[in-house]
């Protein structure tokens, strides 16, 4: 299904091969008209607008803002005391989202294309399944469990394993991970399951057949060869992580304040459109800088994607 | 540990495998002398493979024991055999060029560099594909792939090495090139070499001994001439060669043997049995003959041209499906369509072997 | 061979129970009789399904989120087929850009499509409503649904065509009797994700939403207000929902891969290579 796109060579098709004799036909191409139109006008055109608006200032609630251009919007979100933490702990909770989905994705994706046998569509149609499950149910869900009051506490209390409950599960970066884990999860191990579709079998016994142990296949074989949709994978979960706005709102801690909140804030809260702007732009020029020295470390491994024949 | 194999090479002894209650191996026992090539031979699903795979570690038999230079192999896991392996498809890692995709087993040892680039070198050559080592796999034909898989498998010098059916996802043209080729390397490296076919033509060409499997068993392990004119089964008789496979009768008790085929009598010379029996004639002892004469009555019902010979379908009464024969061209040749003709063979050109009902 | 796979799927079981315990856990306490979200659990009742189903503004939110998924469903998919036809059976220079186009609302996330789209109404003094969060939801949804369609249209035999062409059938009609019923799972399928997906959008919904509540919208308004069993209640039929909409691209997939598992053996690119004659009697 789909996935996060990270590269311009990716996106852009091949032409198809014309059997001879067919007259290029432009014709066809007016179909993709309404389509075209219709994200041109409701995502190209914001999208630059937006970017412009981060440049000007003025009324609150709306954009008759004329004022010239200046960046004193993004000077404001430099220089706001907030930001660092802002920034800083968004990114580390992207992070840790991105480490534990791969380190629990990559395991599951293993095991359901080289070990599931029979029960391989089974376990598949499960993932889908928990996907579509509802970003709110779930973080509701996590929401009730976690409480002081919640399922883990009180059946934890009930064992007699804990005397009181336990605080940290809830409101904190902690909770937040969690939640944005189990969000994310089944469509990392869907990603990782695609990536490992084209290795088949009889690489990896032919790896073993040439002296590789389990710890050598891995090394060698297996990681080099999903690595750069591991990478996707990971800057998925990087950027949907660092930009959600709901989960720390209801899970989140005090000290754990996340850049998607501040920029709602501006927009539905304080009406200064600019600059969540400014903000949002420059979450967005982070993300870039991120992708980039991804891409950057993975051109330092010497890994590169890789053509399967069969 | 076995003391009694011989110095290198290979012993299986009393292997039964089942995959879900079904035997596919029913007990095999083989000893294969080091150097000597061996091909496992038959149809698709007769358990070749399998033991292919028991061998090379992937499997681990439900009964049995493998031993290979003497030392058994029960319970070592594939990566630690001596025994690597040439798979049915080219299994190049696309990740890796030429060079370190032969490499890999020597790197993984971690051997080093300057060794390393010596045993890729020699292992090239031996393949002869100098030169193409930073070349990837998808810029490969077939065949080339093919032998890089085979310098990858033989770098690392094993005892026993195995090959899959390496040659069947391959051209025809190429895959006879291919055939001395591999006899080539086997010579030079002198290895012992287990090849797993179900072309017998492959088969006859390439090895020093055949195991004819058939349903999980072997029908008979021999040289291939040894198989091609003294099957020991009506499967192995029917599968290596062409032939026609015959339900007879064999009466004894007489001065001279008598076989009786489709209510005729054929002469024979002594069949060693008697009672139900199956006759083999292969297509090229066949003679035949236009009109009448002595031997049995047939009508042709076609003819190719082989450029060397022509093959004749004949009909003889009371048998269920037609003959096939070989004849070499010669002037009386070929013979019309839906002509009576009579067909002989020579005494001792018929194979006679035991049959069950 | 058999404890390979050992630690992998230990792994596996622990994930899978991760993911669908919390779920099972909102569902279970809908019926609780009191209204603590503790165990131990205390008996089943239906009392809180009546306290939800008796509030007009959830039945208001449930209902406009279904007309918005099956609006999306319906403009995304019929935009999407004709522009994955357009991209797929043109050779202009111009595929390329309109092809990133295309797929380019994947790369930010709903926050920003959000607050853009947000941006640039109020810039043209459009009011937020109901009509805005169904225009996010299309620009949303529309990548997935492309790429589904576009995916199969490429797979599509076109020597099927080109025979009813010769046989005399006008466009339209090899459109609808040739073209059409192959892809038709493909477009059953990329309808039921288009639903889903517009179903449980929050993150673009929030910012384009005027007075009118969705689903999502009322479970989130009523979530900051408490916590209480009447969220599970919203929760487990946002669940059932969903869940039907998925069955449906599940059976419509599973059809659809028994009919390309027929094509593909026929065409012998899952065959072995014929034993030789050797075999022959």
């Amino acid at each position: 299904m789909a996935r996060a796109v990270h590269s311009a060579d990716e996106l852009i098709p091949a032409p198809p091969a014309s059997p001879p004799g067919r007259r290029r036909r432009v014709g066809p191409f007016a179909l993709t008209a309404p389509a075209a139109v219709a994200l041109l006008l409701f995502f190209a055109a914001p999208v630059a607008v937006f970017f412009v608006y981060s440049f000007l200032t003025g009324a609150v609630f709306s954009f008759t803002a004329e004022a010239p251009a200046t960046f004193s919007n993004y000077v404001d979100v430099f220089q706001a005391p907030s930001t660092p933490d802002l920034l800083g702990n968004s990114a580390i909770v992207g992070l840790l989202v991105a480490v534990f989905c791969l380190a629990i994705g990559i395991p599951v994706a293993y095991w359901i294309r080289y070990h599931a046998g029979r029960y391989q569509n089974l376990v598949l149609l499960a993932v889908i399944a928990a996907l579509f499950a509802s970003y709110l149910v779930r973080i509701y869900a996590w929401r009730s469990m976690l409480g002081t009051d919640g399922v883990i506490n009180s059946g934890l209390e009930s064992i007699g394993a804990i005397s009181e409950p336990l605080g940290f599960l809830v409101f904190s970066r902690f909770a937040v991970v969690v939640a944005i884990v189990h969000i994310l999860l089944p469509f990392v191990i869907l990603i990782l399951y695609a990536a490992f579709r084209p290795l088949e079998p009889r690489y990896l016994e032919a790896s073993e057949d040439l002296g590789a142990g389990m710890v050598n296949r891995w090394r060698r074989i297996i990681l080099p060869l999903i690595a750069v949709p591991a990478m996707s994978a990971f800057m998925l979960c990087f950027v949907l992580a660092s930009a959600d706005y709901v989960t720390p709102q209801f899970l989140g801690g005090p000290e754990s304040s996340m850049v998607g909140v501040q920029i709602q804030n501006y927009f539905k809260a304080q009406g200064d459109y600019p600059l969540g702007a400014a903000l949002a732009i420059t979450v967005l020029v982070g993300y870039l800088i991120v992708q980039a020295m991804l891409l950057l470390g993975l051109k330092l491994l010497g890994v590169r994607r890789v053509e399967w024949r069969s | 540990m076995s003391a009694a194999g011989p110095k290198g090479g290979l012993q299986v002894r009393g292997v039964k495998h089942a995959f879900d209650e079904e035997f596919v191996l029913q007990g095999i026992d083989l000893d294969v002398a080091e150097g000597e090539f061996v091909t496992f031979l038959g149809p698709s699903g007769c358990g070749k493979t399998t033991l292919l795979r028991v061998i090379a570690g992937f499997i681990e038999p439900t009964a049995g024991t493998v031993s290979i230079a003497g030392e058994e192999m029960n319970g070592v896991s594939p990566h630690r055999r001596p025994v690597n392996m040439v798979f049915q498809r080219p299994t190049l890692f696309p990740h890796l060029d030429v060079f370190e995709n032969v490499a890999f087993g020597l790197r993984v040892d971690r051997m080093a560099d300057e060794e390393l680039s010596e045993r890729v070198g020699w292992a090239l050559d031996l393949v002869r594909m100098p030169g193409y080592e930073r070349r990837r796999a998808s810029e490969l034909s077939g065949g080339q792939m093919q032998r890089v898989a085979l310098a990858r498998a033989l770098v690392k010098r094993p005892r026993v090495l195995l090959l899959d059916e390496p040659l069947s996802a391959l051209d025809l043209k190429i895959r006879v090139e291919m055939e001395a080729e591999l006899r080539r390397v086997h010579r030079e490296t002198g290895a012992t070499w287990v090849y797993v076919t179900h072309d017998q033509r492959e088969a006859l060409a390439l090895s020093d001994r055949i195991a004819v499997f058939e349903q999980g068993r072997i029908d008979q392990f021999a040289d291939p001439t040894t198989i091609y004119r003294r099957p020991a089964t009506a499967f192995a008789a029917g599968f290596v060669g062409n032939a026609n496979v015959l339900a007879c009768e064999i009466e004894g008790g007489r001065r001279k043997s008598a076989v009786r085929v489709a209510g005729a009598e054929v002469p024979l010379a002594d069949p060693g049995l008697t009672g139900p029996a199956w006759l083999v004639l292969r297509p090229e002892s066949i003679t035949v003959e236009a009109g009448g004469g002595d031997g049995l009555p047939a009508t042709v019902r076609d003819v190719a041209y082989r450029g060397t010979a022509f093959s004749y379908r004949l009909e003889v009464k009371g048998l269920d499906d037609p003959l096939k024969a070989e004849v070499v061209a010669s002037p009386e040749h070929p013979i019309a369509l839906g002509t009576a003709v009579t067909i002989g063979w020579p005494k001792d050109a018929a194979i006679v072997l035991p049959r069950e009902t | 061979m058999a404890r390979r796979g050992l630690a992998s799927g230990i792994v596996t079981a622990a994930a899978l129970l991760f993911l669908f315990v919390p779920l099972g856990v909102v569902v279970l306490f809908s019926f609780h009789s009191t209204g603590g979200l503790t165990l131990p659990f205390e008996g089943f009742s239906l009392r809180w399904y009546e306290d939800v189903f008796g509030d007009d503004v959830f039945l208001e939110a449930l209902t406009n989120s279904v007309i918005l998924a099956v609006a999306t469903a319906a403009i995304t998919v019929v935009l999407g087929t004709a522009a994955a036809f357009g991209i797929s059976r043109s050779t202009t220079r111009l595929r390329g850009p309109v092809h990133v186009l295309f797929l380019a609302p994947v790369l930010l996330p709903g926050l920003f499509i959000g607050a853009a789209l947000l941006s640039f109404l109020s810039r043209l003094e459009i009011e937020p409503s109901l009509a805005t969060v169904l225009i996010g939801h299309v620009v949303f949804t529309f990548p997935f649904v492309f790429l589904l369609i576009k995916t199969a249209i490429d797979r599509l035999d076109v020597s099927l065509e080109e025979v009813a062409r010769d046989l005399g059938a006008v466009p339209t009609r090899v459109f609808r009797k040739v073209t059409l019923p192959q892809i038709a799972p493909v477009l059953v399928g990329a309808a039921s994700l288009a639903f889903m997906l517009s179903f449980d959008e929050f993150l673009i919904t929030f910012f384009v939403i005027g007075t009118e509540q969705t689903l999502p919208t009322y479970i989130f308004g009523r979530l900051r207000r408490t916590v209480d069993p009447g969220i599970n209640v919203a929760s487990t039929m946002f669940l059932a929902v969903t869940m039907l909409a998925w069955l449906a691209a599940a059976i419509a997939t599973l059809r659809a891969a028994r009919t390309d598992r027929a094509t593909v053996v026929l065409n012998g690119a899952e065959s072995r290579p014929p034993i030789a004659n050797g075999a022959e009697r």
